[in-house]
Formats: structure tokens, C-alpha cells, sequence
């Protein structure tokens, strides 16, 4: 009824209309580039954009300058190695097992990079869903939030020597063990997510013929996105520091291991080739999980 | 018709004291196309009055009906618009506009056209395919406005819609409403704390008690039709004007520490 002809006359019958101006001026001549044409609004990101990753680099070379400085100075290979010595190190054994061992660094990296996915995403459906199903049923928050706040506080690594009694030293209690971390940051993130959701945004949407299940997929959880990619973010973080941590003292390989290894044969080129590695893979992870964010938030 | 019809409407909502009577016997009747505005202090229940209508709360006593049917709860008949606009910022100006069409499931092969239409009559041509956020506070509004319009309600339910507003974008806005209105007269219930914008826009204004929430009085506003913002500077406007300011100050509740502290906190 509403899209026939008769709906379209309608919409054309107040078509001569004085359109009011106040506003629009204000837009085009807006110096911040809201309400400008596409393009030059894009260009105008595009140009913030790159002078955040420039001073982003910026910041980067500052460190390794100064790494640089200190290496100098104390000029000690285990104490401190130069930049370009830790890089000579991690390029090497890169595609190169370390003679006391079988994997390459890229090895490890692949090992602990499995590691956190497979944890990270049984946690972050976990967490999501639990959080979800909180913000949905009242009862159900009431008698899980204090057990979230009761094990929030206990840092995970505390868990690692019951993971290892209960499930051995094998893959299982590190995948676990990353998944318990990540578990409490989504289920905090995605309820407070929910709950942020103004309720006017679902009443515009019921009075313009949405369904509740509709409202509820279209908007609510829709309008939760952007908070929920940024609880990933921080529950990504949680994950390296689960996986290094359990890494260094239940496994065989991944970087956690690898750093430690290189600790006990006093190879501290190799100790920082690990931690770059960390920093790298890290910052790449963060990076897609903004990228995302980017997509869901198009203004911010 | 589309007209509004209430019944000795009474809501009371659960206090840490009790409950507390928010409204009490509220019955009024709206016409078909016509424009209604209700005035009252903050607090006195305006909103709660609005949401009824709109479905989205229940009355504990009363009936209410639009075009003669029960209120079951919220619908595309009757279109509502906030003090803030509720665009959803992840869609684009065009996108929020079709947003109603999808969710209801009529989105059909002119829906679109349709939609860039009804932007451009709202003064938003050119600005599809910003974002809400890229948009002033009164591009926003109308850009809500468009929105609500897509689905044709019969009945627009307006709380405090320019509220927000700087005083030179609100009275383009009232300009606005007030031509959208004269072309196409559907019924509106406009709930504003400005008693000029209630006196330029209206038919009748009712005037709201608080603490409960009463209807206390109705002024017709007889002034002619179409009308332009000149009329406000006719000494029949103004004359209206204080009648309505009088009532307001007259109506001005029991004052009971509850509802005064209400009023305080939602004023
Ligand atoms: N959901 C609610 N629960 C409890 N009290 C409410 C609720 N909604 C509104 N109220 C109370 O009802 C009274 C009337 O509110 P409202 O209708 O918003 O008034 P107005 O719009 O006239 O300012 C206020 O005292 C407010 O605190
Ligand atoms: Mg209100």
C-alpha cells in the first residue's frame, strides 16, 4: 500500500515545497569537509589518514633510534643488540631452524599464530553469545555478572598449571586457556555494546514497520557493532599475553617459546627477533580488527 | 480517518516509593489532519502521553484509538520523530530513507525514486549519500522527516522534534513543517515546551497539568490557514500566545515532592 502509485503521488504532490535553507550552507561551506561532495570529502581522509600512519612511523623510528643509541653505548650483543643485528638474527632464522630445534622462526610464529586464532575465536562466539544472551535476559545477567566480576580480576595465567593437570601439555589447554581470557572482555564489551543502544533508535525503527526481529538484527545489534569490534581489539590483546605466557612454560614451540629458549642460551638477538615477531603479527591482527571497525563505522 | 482518539488514559510507573501516577484520566480527541500540540511542564508526562499513542507503552487504564482501532503496539501508521533526529549513522542519508520501505517489505520498483524525491522536498538533494553525521542539525531533522514520511504514516508524533535546535534553524524548521503540513495534512501530535511554536503550528493546543499528568485545558488557535511565519507578528498570535502561556502557568500541578523532583530531572 504504501509504495503503489497513489504513495508516489503523494510524495510528488508536496514536490513544490520551499525547501528550508537554514543548514545546507553552513554544509558545503563546512572547512572541516562535512556535507562536501564525496570525493573531495574522501580525499580530505585519505589525506588525514596519511598523516596518521606517517606520524605512527614516526613514532616507530624514534624508538628504533633510540634502541639504536643505547645499543651503542652499552655495546654488548647480550645485553643489548643493535637494531641491525636483531635484524640479522630474525632474517636469518626466519626460514632457518635454530640448531637446538626444528622450527623455523616463521614456524613459531605460524604455531602461535594458530594458537591465538583458534583461541580467540572459541572464546570471542563464547563470550559473545553469553554476553548476547545477557543483554537479552535479565535473570540471566543478574546471576552472571557476578561471576564474571569475580573471575575477572584473576589474571588467566593463573589457570595454566589446572589446564595442564586437566588437559595435558598439549594443544588443548593453550587453546583453552587464550578462549578463558578472551571470554569475560566480550561478554563485558558486548553487553555494555547492547545496552548503549539508544531506545529511540528501536522505536523510529518499529514505527517505520520493522518487526522486533527485525529492529532487534537491523539495529540494535547493528548499532552494537562498532563496540563490539573494539571489545575484540582488547580481547586480541588479552590473547598474546595468555599465548606467550603459556608458551613459556608448556610447549615445545610458538614465540613464547622461542624467547625463552633463546634466554637460556643467553642469544638475546633472538629474544627480540621473538619479540618484534610478537609486535609485528600483533599490530597486523590489530590492524584487520580496525579495518573492520572502519567498515562497520563508516564516520567513526 | 486517522484521527486519535483517547479514553481516560492513566499510566502509573513503579517507584522506589511506591508508584507514582504519571497520568490520570487524559482523554482527548484528534482529528483527522488535524495538528495538535501539547504543552505542559517538563515532567508532567508529555512523553509518556506520545509514547502511548505510539505503542510503545501501555496504558494501565483507558482506551486508545487510532483510526478507530485499539493500539496494539508500535506501527508505520502512525510515524514518530525525537528531540534528536535517530538517523542511523551507519546508512547514508538515501539509506535511512529506505530504510522503512525494506523493513516493512515494501520496497518496490520506484522506492527509490521515491526516496530521492521526497529528499530533495525536504531540501536534501545532493546530500543522498552523506552520512548523518556530515549533515547540520537541521539537515538531520529533515532528513528524519523524510524517513518517517517514506511509509506514509497517517499520524506523526513529534516530541520536542526542534528542541535542540538553535533558535534560527528551529524557526526554518517550523517553516518547514508548517508547508509540509498545509500540503499534505496529516494528523500531527506535537509535544514542544514552546508555547510559540505551539500557537504558529497548531489547530488546538491542549495544556497538560503535572503531578499527575491531567489534561487541564484546549485553546482552539482560529487563525486562518495556510499560515506563514508572518502571523506571528499579528496581535491576534499574540493575544493567543498569552492565553496559552496563562493556562500553563495555571496548570501547574499539585507539586508533590515526587513530581517536582521529576520535573527537576527530566526538565
Ligand atoms: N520508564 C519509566 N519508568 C519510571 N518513570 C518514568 C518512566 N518514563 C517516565 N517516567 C516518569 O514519568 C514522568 C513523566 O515523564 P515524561 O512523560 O517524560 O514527561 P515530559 O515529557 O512531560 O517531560 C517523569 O516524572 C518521569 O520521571
Ligand atoms: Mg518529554
Amino acid at each position: 500500500m504504501n509504495c503503489g502509485p497513489g504513495a508516489s503521488r503523494a510524495g510528488s504532490s508536496v514536490g513544490d515545497v520551499r525547501a528550508v535553507p537554514s543548514g545546507e550552507g553552513r554544509a558545503q561551506r563546512d572547512p572541516a569537509g562535512r556535507g562536501q561532495p564525496r570525493s573531495a570529502l574522501g580525499e580530505g581522509l585519505l589525506a588525514l589518514e596519511w598523516s596518521r600512519i606517517g606520524m605512527g612511523l614516526l613514532g616507530v623510528a624514534s624508538i628504533i633510534v633510540a634502541w639504536w643509541f643505547a645499543a651503542l653505548i652499552i655495546s654488548d650483543n647480550v645485553i643489548l643488540p643493535s637494531p641491525v643485528a636483531t635484524g640479522r638474527t630474525l632474517l636469518h632464522y626466519l626460514t632457518r631452524p635454530y640448531p637446538a630445534r626444528g622450527l623455523t622462526l616463521l614456524g613459531d610464529t605460524a604455531m602461535s599464530l594458530a594458537r591465538i586464532l583458534a583461541g580467540f575465536a572459541w572464546g570471542a562466539i563464547a563470550g559473545t553469545v553469553l554476553g548476547a544472551a545477557m543483554a537479552a535476559v535479565r535473570p540471566l545477567r543478574l546471576i552472571i555478572d557476578p561471576l564474571i566480576e569475580l573471575g575477572r580480576p584473576l589474571p588467566p595465567l593463573a589457570f595454566i598449571p589446572l589446564l595442564i593437570v586437566w588437559f595435558g601439555i598439549g594443544e588443548l589447554p593453550k587453546v583453552m586457556l587464550i578462549g578463558l581470557g578472551v571470554i569475560p572482555i566480550m561478554v563485558v564489551s558486548v553487553v555494555a555494546a547492547l545496552d548503549a543502544v539508544p531506545e529511540e533508535y528501536i522505536e523510529a525503527a518499529r514505527s517505520l514497520g520493522a518487526s522486533p526481529g527485525y529492529a532487534l538484527l537491523h539495529v540494535r545489534v547493528r548499532a552494537a557493532l562498532p563496540a563490539v569490534i573494539t571489545g575484540l581489539r582488547l580481547a586480541m590483546g588479552i590473547s598474546w599475553t595468555s599465548i606467550v605466557a603459556v608458551e613459556m612454560i608448556a610447549a615445545t614451540s610458538g614465540l613464547g617459546y622461542v624467547i625463552l629458549e633463546a634466554s637460556n642460551y643467553l642469544v638475546t638477538p633472538l629474544i627480540f627477533s621473538g619479540i618484534v615477531l610478537i609486535a609485528a603479527v600483533a599490530l597486523i591482527l590489530d590492524g584487520l580488527l580496525r579495518l573492520l571497525r572502519r567498515l562497520v563505522a563508516p564516520m567513526g | 480517518m486517522a484521527g486519535v482518539a483517547l479514553g481516560n488514559v492513566s499510566k502509573q510507573y513503579a517507584h522506589h516509593r511506591g508508584s507514582v501516577e504519571i497520568l490520570r484520566n487524559v482523554s482527548i480527541t484528534v482529528e483527522d489532519g488535524e495538528f495538535v500540540s501539547l504543552v505542559g511542564r517538563s515532567g508532567c508526562g508529555k512523553t509518556t502521553l506520545l509514547r502511548i499513542v505510539g505503542g510503545f507503552v501501555r496504558p494501565d487504564a483507558g482506551s486508545v484509538l487510532v483510526d478507530a482501532t485499539p493500539v496494539r503496539g508500535p506501527g508505520s501508521d502512525r510515524g514518530v520523530l525525537f528531540q534528536q533526529p535517530m538517523l542511523f549513522p551507519w546508512l547514508t542519508v538515501l539509506e535511512n530513507t529506505l530504510f522503512g520501505p525494506r523493513a516493512e517489505g515494501s520496497y518496490a520498483a520506484d522506492t527509490r525514486e521515491r526516496a530521492v524525491e521526497l529528499l530533495r522536498v525536504v531540501g536534501l538533494a545532493g546530500f543522498e549519500y552523506h552520512y548523518p553525521k556530515q549533515l547540520s542539525g537541521g539537515m538531520m531533522h529533515r532528513a528524519a522527516f523524510a524517513r518517517a514520511m517514506m511509509v506514509n504514516p497517517k499520524i506523526m508524533l513529534m516530541d520536542e522534534p526542534f528542541g535542540a535546535l538553535d533558535a534560527l534553524t528551529r524557526a526554518g524548521m517550523q517553516q518547514f513543517l508548517l508547508e509540509l503540513w498545509e500540503r499534505r495534512r496529516f494528523t500531527v501530535i506535537l509535544v514542544t515546551h514552546d508555547v510559540e511554536e505551539a500557537v504558529l503550528l497548531s489547530d488546538r493546543v491542549a495544556v497538560m497539568a503535572s503531578a499527575p499528568g491531567e489534561l487541564v485545558e484546549t485553546i482552539e488557535i482560529p487563525l486562518p490557514r495556510p499560515r506563514t511565519y508572518d502571523v506571528s507578528e499579528s496581535t491576534e498570535f499574540v493575544d493567543l500566545k498569552r492565553r496559552v502561556r496563562q493556562a500553563v502557568e495555571r496548570a501547574r500541578g499539585g507539586g508533590s515532592v515526587v513530581g517536582a523532583d521529576h520535573a527537576r530531572a527530566s526538565g
